[in-house]
């Protein structure tokens, strides 16, 4: 019992100690900054500042969203929609999205011909357009290619790309979708929101389409 | 840095101060004098000032066969004949004496002696003003100032430290540079839609965003990060920037490949109806990377897009069978051979932007005459990283002691501010309200921010006054 009682003595000073410093360690406050690394100081102006590389720490909510860049990006809709990565996006039937004409603009940077040697931190002005123009043409091409495989299609498979669609073929669809796209179930809501699309009057090829474009450029798909 | 002269300040901030104007509020007033636009074309890898408008006869850096230029301080180097390691022939032949005889008047140059001869570092402090103004850029606080509204009012045709955002997080995302790796290519950065599917029309589309605006509406990602910065200002480019840029015919207006070479037609794609235009005073456009930036910058200037662009060269050289008009690694060149790339790299940035002038004193600021030309409220700065070794041959290093060039009519010019030993080549500073040259002075990168600030009418705490630098009507 005594042995216990100093046993007890011995551990709950160190556990405290431990405790202690735990409750010190650096919160994650958002990414920019690198884990454990001081809080900038601010300016005499309140200006929060940050160091010559541009990196900036902020303690803003929604900034530990992490922007899914263009190699992710790219993988997720190839992989998605079973498509070939050298081809299934190019401006003019040549250049390549991805690597060449959208690349800063989805995350990534150009050392040597621009001289671009750091990654925007965030999504500019331009991603959101960037993203619109990938994923259509992504989902064109898988479109066009099931419309051809026809029964043999691998994506657009639950409805006729040439009749009207039930609501339970949406649904089916855009489950499907959503898998692909989020890894996710839909939601009930967002199934409710896809089955209203029936009363747009639009041919069951473009509904697809849209379809398609909309989970895959919603932002849960470039923001996680 | 030149100390805040006391009446100067109260000047300055006194107004505002009463009005209890401050921070966005003075920038509102600065955009109700009307637009203003700044070109900030970065001279990368140490653009040495004792090669150009600085050049001496004598001394340790003294040319030879200066060219005599009639009623200005300013002085040219002549154009040399230079090669890369007598193989290539280095150089476009543009004399920096035709530039002056163009645009003495509104040309100056501003002595300093910059912090850091990293080209990273340096590069970004030449734009920061070693953070003068709250560590902003000058790109984002004219953009704030004069840009609102501009879908791209930052846009960023450079790289290195010049393209890096600047230190203050409180500037807003929409002020921030737009980085644009190919300037050819951009225009198809600037449309959701067009010429990718027959199935994806205007109307489709309206159909398709609205069912995204829904579905992320009733999606948890939406209901746990709504209100975050990122969250919302992705959302938020999305939802204005992109509808202003396609129903504005950006694609059309900033497309400068050669339909001639281009399927443009099969794609639904159209030329910018001023594709002529930048064409004569950029021919190398569809080659030269450099000349395609000052295109793309006059063009999204013009349209309303843009009020601060960076432009800088490439680093790779554009060899021809007639050799090539800009060095490997641009000014940096100088390490291997300090007057080849100093020659030839003035000459390729200077020629690019007589263009670029003559292109804004032909146009009219929003396309309205009433505006005045696009000229008359502009200003550029040839940034550089810092100056070099002090040298007439072989290689040179990095050297803090250097001085810029800025040219526009909003300026003081066919001025030397500060001045020049010629027996060193070092340069000395100037007092800020008088403009007499001062030995005992140096000029630091929050000077010549200051001096672009002023002229830009932007004012801000710690700011010094250059009475003597900005031109009063």
């Amino acid at each position: 019992m005594k042995a216990r009682r100093r046993a007890l003595l011995l551990i709950l000073p160190v556990f405290a100690l431990l405790s202690a410093s735990c409750n010190q360690r650096p919160k994650w406050t958002g990414f920019g900054r690198s884990s454990g690394a001081a809080v900038p100081e601010t300016s005499s102006n309140s200006i929060p500042v940050a160091s010559e590389t541009g990196d900036v720490g902020s303690s803003e909510p929604g900034l530990d969203l992490v922007w899914k860049r263009y190699r992710a990006f790219e993988d997720g809709l190839v992989t998605g929609l079973a498509l070939n990565k050298a081809t299934f996006c190019q401006e003019l039937g040549k250049q390549s999205c991805i690597d060449k004409v959208h690349l800063t603009f989805l995350g990534g940077n150009d050392p040597f011909e621009a001289g671009l040697y750091e990654r925007a931190q965030t999504p500019t002005s331009i991603t959101a357009v960037a993203v619109d123009r990938v994923v259509l043409y992504a989902c064109s091409q898988r479109l066009e290619m099931d419309r051809v495989a026809a029964s043999a299609a691998v994506v657009f498979k639950y409805f006729p790309l040439s009749g009207t669609p039930t609501s339970d073929q949406l649904k089916l669809q855009a489950t499907d979708l959503y898998h692909r796209f989020l890894a996710r179930d839909p939601e009930a809501a967002e199934i409710t929101v896809i089955q209203s699309l029936s009363n747009k009057g639009l041919a069951a090829d473009k509904l697809a389409l849209m379809m398609c474009y909309s989970i895959g450029t919603s932002a849960e798909n470039i923001l996680l | 840095m030149i100390k805040s002269n006391r009446r100067d300040a109260l000047k300055s901030f006194g107004g505002l101060a009463v009005l209890g104007l401050t921070g966005n509020a003075a920038n509102l007033l600065a955009q109700a004098q009307g637009k203003k636009y700044i070109f900030t074309i970065c001279a990368a890898g140490g653009a040495n000032i004792a090669d150009c408008f600085l050049a001496q006869s004598t001394g340790a850096a003294a040319y030879d066969n200066m060219p005599t230029i009639n009623g200005s301080p300013l002085r040219a180097a002549p154009v040399l004949s230079n090669s890369i390691k007598g193989v290539i022939n280095l150089g476009n032949g543009y004399a920096q004496e035709t530039f002056l005889k163009k645009f003495a008047a509104d040309t100056l140059v501003m002595t300093a002696e910059v912090s850091s001869v990293n080209h990273n570092v340096a590069g970004k402090r030449a734009v920061t003003g070693d953070n003068a103004n709250q560590g902003r850029t000058l790109p984002e606080a004219i953009a704030m100032a004069y840009g609102q509204g501009l879908p791209l009012a930052n846009l960023m045709l450079a790289g290195g430290g010049y393209s890096q955002n600047g230190d203050d997080i409180t500037v807003p995302d929409q002020y921030r540079a737009q980085v644009v790796a190919d300037p050819l290519m951009f225009a198809f950065a600037t449309h959701g839609y067009k010429g990718i599917s027959k199935l994806a029309g205007e109307a489709e589309m309206k159909i398709g965003r609205d069912l995204r605006q829904q579905l992320e509406a009733a999606s948890r990602l939406h209901t746990q990060f709504q209100g975050g910065r990122a969250f919302e200002s992705y959302i938020k480019n999305r939802d204005s920037v992109v509808e202003m840029l396609e129903k504005g015919d950006t694609v059309t207006k900033l497309m400068l490949l050669d339909p001639a070479t281009n399927e443009l037609e099969k794609y639904g794609f159209k030329v910018s109806a001023d594709i002529n235009l930048v064409r004569e005073k950029f021919q190398n456009l569809s080659t030269d990377i450099f000349e395609a930036r000052l295109a793309l910058a006059f063009l999204a200037t013009k349209n309303g897009l843009s009020n601060a662009v960076t432009i800088s060269p490439s680093n790779t050289p554009l060899i021809a069978s007639r050799g090539t008009p800009n060095s490997p690694i641009a000014f940096d060149w100088s390490h291997v051979d300090h007057r080849g790339a100093q020659n030839a790299m003035w000459s390729y940035i200077l020629k690019g932007v007589d263009g670029l002038i003559d292109l804004l004193k032909a146009t009219d600021i929003d396309g309205d005459p009433g505006k005045g030309k696009m000229w008359s409220q502009s200003l550029i700065y040839i940034a550089t990283e810092f100056g070099r070794d002090k040298v007439k041959s072989g290689g040179s290093g990095h050297n803090l002691n250097n001085g810029v060039v800025m040219v526009s009519p909003l300026l003081n010019g066919n001025k030397i501010f500060g001045g020049i030993d010629p027996e060193t080549a070092l340069t000395y500073g100037f007092i800020g309200d008088t403009g007499a040259p001062d030995k005992t002075k140096m000029m630091k990168e929050r000077d010549i921010y200051g001096v672009i600030a002023q002229a830009m009418g932007l004012s801000y705490m710690g700011r010094g006054s250059y009475k003597a630098v900005v031109r009063t009507t």
